[in-house]
């Protein structure tokens, strides 16, 4: 990983969802179900949220930077 | 017996994937987290030298200021405009520099619920999650076992 952290984090889930869709082209049953719903979606929805914040913060710091190289 | 529809290797996959993916994630988390701290040191180090400048500044303002008084004894006029010039320039920047501060603590203080959120993702749930695929990958694997031997 060498880019910037949020980026990284955002390929990284791109990464994770596509494993998941191609392992549910192998895993379809109740237990596949459950899972999506009890573990998947969480943490989706978390890294999700992290990743947004961790977005707008390093807009932020990036800003504070820039704006004070006088 | 509830029916398997599953591959299990294809789990085995699914399974490394997550903690590759928590590893990851837990290293993109620490580099946000260094680069929270890199800024805040930046911006307290250039608020440091604009501070120290604006020292320089104003005791170059005041030495100019006794000069123009004891010139003005004598008749002389000796203006201090480019001193007092430096002065608010150096007063302006290291009040910007002073709200660029406290925007990041704002901002700081805004990712930290996320940020403390995904950190207990990465260090308590996900963890769980992959023993719960692993516990899944055993019983597949312990009832195919059992289907292998009745066949």
């Amino acid at each position: 990983m060498t880019g910037r952290p949020h980026e990284d984090g955002d390929l990284l889930l791109r990464e994770i969802g596509a494993a998941w869709s191609k392992t549910r082209q192998h895993w379809h049953d109740d237990m596949s179900s459950q899972f999506d719903r009890s573990h998947w979606a969480p943490l989706v929805d978390e890294s999700r949220s992290y990743l947004r914040a961790l977005d707008e913060c390093m807009e932020l710091l990036a800003a504070a930077e820039r704006e004070t190289e006088f | 017996m509830a029916d398997i529809h599953a591959d299990i290797e294809a789990l085995r996959e699914f399974a490394g994937a997550l903690t590759r993916y928590r590893h990851g994630q837990r290293e993109v988390a620490d580099r946000g987290d260094y680069q929270l701290a890199a800024t805040r040191a930046s911006l307290e180090e250039k608020a440091s030298q604009w501070r120290s400048l604006l020292a320089r500044r104003q005791a170059d303002l005041a030495a100019c200021q006794r000069a123009a008084a004891m010139d003005a004894e004598g008749g002389g006029h000796v203006g201090c405009h480019a001193e007092a010039a430096a002065v608010r320039e150096a007063e302006e920047r290291l009040e910007s520099i002073r709200r660029w501060q406290q925007r990041v603590e704002d901002g700081a203080s805004a990712f930290q619920g996320p940020s403390s959120r995904f950190r207990n993702v990465l260090d308590v749930d996900l963890p769980r999650t992959e023993q719960h695929l692993q516990a899944i990958i055993d019983g597949l694997e312990a009832a195919r076992g059992v289907r292998a031997r009745r066949s």
